[in-house]
Formats: C-alpha cells, sequence, structure tokens
C-alpha cells in the first residue's frame, strides 16, 4: 500500500488518491476512563461511600499514613482500602494486619490506577456496608494526576523529604486536589525545609486547596486529618 | 498512546477510511503528557494499526488561568501561577489539562 495516499499502487510514481478527508473528532483522549469514573462515583453515591484517592511520590508515607488513620477510625467507621503498586503486596499486608479489609491492584506495566481497575476492585467489598474506601495510588506525582477514578476527593501527601518546591514542579497533580497533607513534619528540627515556603507554592500552583502539616509516626496534627475525613463523611451523607 | 490508537482506529473505520494520514492531538501544558513522550511511542503503538506510517501532529494548548481579582486572562505557567496584574494567587484554570483528539486526515 502506499504510504502518502493510503491507494493499492506500489509503484513508486503514481497519481496520488486525492480523496484525503479530515474527520473532526475533538474526543478526549480519556473519555473512556472519565466515563467509567462517573459510573464509580454513581456507585460510590449509591452506596453513601466517601472515596478518597491518595497520591503522593514514592516513599512520602502514603501507608504509614493508612497504617494510623485505619488504626484510629476502624472502631467508629466501616474502612476499605484499595493498594496500587506496581508490582508485590507488600501494602497489602500492612493494611491487613490492622484488620481493614484491602484488595490489592498489580498496575505491571502502568504507572497509575485508572477508573476500569476500580471498578473490578470493588467487587471484593460489601459495599453496602462501607462509610469510607481510601484508594492509595502508585507512588507518582504526574500520572495519576489524569485519571479520574470516580473519587469525591483527592489528597496529595507531601513529605518534607522531598523539599519545599514539589508543588511548581509537578502542578498538575495539585491543580486537581482538594487537600495537602504535608508529611514527616517530625523531621522538620533535623532537615533545612522551609514550611511557610512549601505552603505558599501549593497555594500558588492551586489557590482553593486546604493543607495539613502532619505526622503519621508521631500522630502530630493528625486529629486535624482525622476530623476532616469524619466532616467530609457527614457531609456526603446528608 | 493505547487509547489514542483505539479511539482512532474506531472512528476511521466508521467513517471508512482505509488508513490514517495524520492525527492531530491538542495537549495542554498542564496535562502532565509530554509530547516527545507521545512522540516516541506512536511508532510502536500504531504497527499494525490503520494508523501505520501516519504523521502525529501535536498542538499545544498554553495554561491560561483567569484571576478572580481583577478577572484578568493571564498564562500560568509564564507568570509562575500569580497574576501579573495584582500579584496574587487566587485563580481558576481556564486552559491547559487537555488532552483531546482533535481531528484525523484519512483516506
Amino acid at each position: 500500500m502506499c504510504d502518502n495516499c493510503g491507494c493499492e499502487e506500489t509503484t513508486l510514481f503514481h497519481k496520488h488518491n486525492e480523496d484525503k478527508r479530515l474527520i473532526e473528532l475533538e474526543e478526549k483522549v480519556l473519555n473512556k476512563n472519565d466515563r467509567l469514573a462517573e459510573r464509580n462515583r454513581g456507585i460510590f453515591e449509591a452506596m453513601g461511600i466517601l472515596a478518597v484517592n491518595l497520591v503522593s511520590s514514592p516513599g512520602a508515607g502514603k501507608t504509614t499514613l493508612l497504617e494510623t488513620t485505619l488504626n484510629k477510625l476502624k472502631g467508629e467507621l466501616n474502612i476499605g482500602v484499595i493498594e496500587g503498586d506496581q508490582q508485590t503486596n507488600r501494602d497489602a499486608k500492612r493494611i491487613e494486619a490492622t484488620g481493614v479489609k484491602v484488595h490489592q491492584i498489580n498496575t505491571m506495566d502502568a504507572c497509575h490506577l485508572d477508573a476500569h481497575m476500580i471498578r473490578y476492585a470493588l467487587d471484593v467489598f460489601q459495599l453496602d456496608k462501607l462509610d469510607l474506601l481510601f484508594i492509595e495510588n502508585v507512588g507518582n506525582l504526574i500520572c495519576p494526576a489524569a485519571f479520574d477514578l470516580g473519587e469525591d476527593f483527592r489528597v496529595v501527601v507531601l513529605s518534607i523529604t522531598e523539599g519545599e518546591d514539589k508543588p511548581l514542579k509537578y502542578p498538575g497533580v495539585f491543580l486537581g486536589s482538594q487537600l495537602v497533607l504535608i508529611n514527616k513534619i517530625d523531621l522538620l528540627g533535623v532537615l533545612e525545609f522551609d514550611l511557610d515556603q512549601c505552603l505558599s507554592y501549593v497555594n500558588k500552583v492551586n489557590p482553593s486547596v486546604q493543607s495539613i502539616c502532619i505526622s503519621a509516626k508521631t500522630g502530630e496534627g493528625m486529629d486535624i486529618w482525622y476530623d476532616w475525613v469524619k466532616q467530609k463523611i457527614i457531609k456526603k451523607l446528608n | 498512546m493505547q487509547n489514542i490508537v483505539e479511539t482512532v482506529e474506531y472512528y476511521s473505520k466508521k467513517n471508512n477510511a482505509k488508513k490514517v494520514l495524520t492525527v492531530i492531538l491538542e495537549i495542554g501544558r498542564l496535562s502532565g503528557v509530554v509530547p516527545t513522550a507521545l512522540e516516541f511511542c506512536f511508532d510502536v503503538c500504531t504497527k499494525g494499526t490503520l494508523l501505520q506510517g501516519a504523521k502525529l501532529e501535536i498542538q499545544q494548548i498554553n495554561s491560561f488561568g483567569l484571576c478572580k481579582i481583577c478577572r484578568k486572562e493571564f498564562d500560568l505557567l509564564e507568570n509562575k501561577f500569580s497574576c501579573p496584574i495584582c500579584n496574587k494567587e487566587d485563580w481558576e484554570i481556564i486552559s491547559g489539562k487537555e488532552i483531546i483528539i482533535k481531528g484525523l486526515e484519512v483516506v
């Protein structure tokens, strides 16, 4: 087939097929994901589940944050966790140890979770009993930003070991999030980290985002985070 | 990329096209998608499809914000996310997050 016009002629010099047409699409590349995400959102709405999508770089402390949070809240709320990692079920095992129902997704080649994966993961939970679903995304500040999972809130965990300029370097993920948890503040005395500077960068790339400074290890600031979660659940149910 | 190939093939077949000559994409500067990365994998991903040998045309969309205070529209990346008139960071995003297949040239 001729590469220029697509006709069956194989000789180099022939009259090219002039029948070129332009098809206008204006179609979002992630249309399919967005549609599936809306379906997930409908499920969460119908079942009265608050879904929180946790995103961060690898090693920012998402799993530790979850362990501490689950141990605190599991007595008063029915919680489920979906874990996303490229490989292994190490995180799922850590969550399992808290006694909370967890499902591990291994994305293999993919660097993010998508709405389709979440839809299938939901089948392992007793949805009518759940109040709260945490989705721990793959550790990555770029790709998860583009994929709506149908969650109510996207929360970025930013640890102070990463440096205060992460929001400026990776604005996309901060732009679409509703809460930023600045983690590992127990290390403030050890690291040269300018917390005010970091907070101003966060507000710069997303003026309407809320920030909470926490240490998932020592528990500092965690009560404000728990209140945030509980308030969002109450708001969702009313 | 897989999504792009699938969507393009779907619409090409629907329009009885024999071959795709050009794929035109609109990519926002805050979308997280790197044009060179798309170009890099385009040849591999299109092999054996109606898109094989097609040209990839990427139109980048600037990231604009609307200042909520003075209503000025400004380029977010160029102005480092601050309104150039009132120097404030109270804005809403207007453009820059797009990942869109704008159109196809087919025969």
